[in-house]
């Protein structure tokens, strides 16, 4: 029996149960739709969705949960080692502000308005599908979760694809970026979560008697 | 072909092995409880496949045991049941482990 217990597949799947019901797709896409949206009229007002989203998401995505997941599949706390660690948080945004330097000083090799230039137009938009690819790979390396490396692979492309075609550059470049994978994630968001629905009925809230669990059988 | 001798003492851990885990249900419980902090019984009976009162039967053994301890609490109006390994299940589950690998291990096919 124990032969086959594979503690990492188990470990696999529960993860996996976690983040099945589409939510986290949800809210990341409409962020995304906003987020592109703002880009098209100011820089400066993307400033206030993103304060939203930090402070508020969290709360606003686990009231959710509380109303249409934890009925359905129950409630687990996931060890903690296996939560976000704000050194990596802080390792990645260094990383990223790194990569933005020094594309800066490569690009100055090539004289300061053309590099500038290309600078804007191919490393920025590089960079920030770089930077947002980050939050997805690390979803799919510590969870399991496969949607998450297909979504890092998304950012990572359309912030190399969309200025090397021309269909954008700069700060337009992002905002399409944002656009692009906004829609693929609400899209797929929505239908994970009514499959979700569909899949689970809300069980049963206790005991079929009263007391049941306290009894030694 | 010869078939090589196992002595008692490469069995013993198999009659040594601990009981309460050694019984399908409640080793599905306790392997899902060992790779989590803790979990409500709704995600026990939906991992599982077991029924309430099954669920609630094997808990009541594992318990008694002092394999998980077990905490109930309102969520809003609404009963939750969190339930979570204790150090003493946590030690107890890693020694059945290595005690079913060893003999597994020992085993030729």
């Amino acid at each position: 029996m124990s032969q086959n217990l594979d503690l990492k597949e188990i470990e696999r799947r529960v993860y996996q149960s976690v983040f099945q019901d589409g939510l986290m797709e949800i809210f990341l896409g409409g962020f995304l739709l906003v987020v592109s949206a703002l880009f098209a009229i100011s820089m400066k007002l993307i400033l206030l969705p993103s304060l939203l989203v930090i402070f508020l998401g969290n709360p606003l995505l686990e009231r959710l949960k509380k109303r249409y997941i934890y009925p359905r599949i129950g409630y687990v706390k996931l060890r903690p080692e296996k939560e976000a660690d704000p050194k990596g948080i802080a390792v990645a945004a260094i990383v990223f502000v790194v990569i933005l330097l020094g594309s800066g000083i490569f690009s100055l090799t090539m004289g300061k308005d053309r590099g500038w230039a290309f600078w804007f137009k191919y490393f920025l938009p590089g960079s920030t599908g770089f930077m947002l690819a980050i939050g997805p790979f690390w979803l799919g390396e510590t969870y399991g979760v496969r949607r998450g490396y297909v979504f890092a692979v998304l950012f990572l492309l359309s912030g190399i694809v969309i200025p090397v075609l021309g269909i954008a550059s700069g700060y337009e470049a992002i905002g399409f970026e944002c656009l692009l994978v906004g829609v693929i994630s609400l899209i797929s968001g929505v239908v994970m979560f009514t499959r979700f629905l569909r899949k689970y009925p809300i069980a049963a809230e206790g005991p079929p008697s009263k007391g049941a669990f306290d009894d030694n059988p | 072909m010869t078939t090589p001798k196992i002595g008692s003492e490469d069995l013993q851990p198999l009659a040594d092995i601990d009981r309460i885990i050694h019984e399908p249900a409640r080793l599905m419980i306790l392997a899902l409880l060992y790779v989590v902090e803790s979990g409500d019984f709704t995600f026990l009976m939906r991992q599982t496949g077991l029924t309430w009162g099954n669920l609630s039967s094997h808990m009541s053994k594992l318990e008694a045991a002092g394999y998980i301890e077990v905490e109930k609490e309102f969520v809003g109006r609404k009963p939750r049941t969190m339930l979570r390994l204790t150090d003493e299940g946590r030690a107890a589950f890693h020694e059945y482990l290595q005690s079913m690998k060893q003999v597994f291990d020992g085993l030729t096919d």
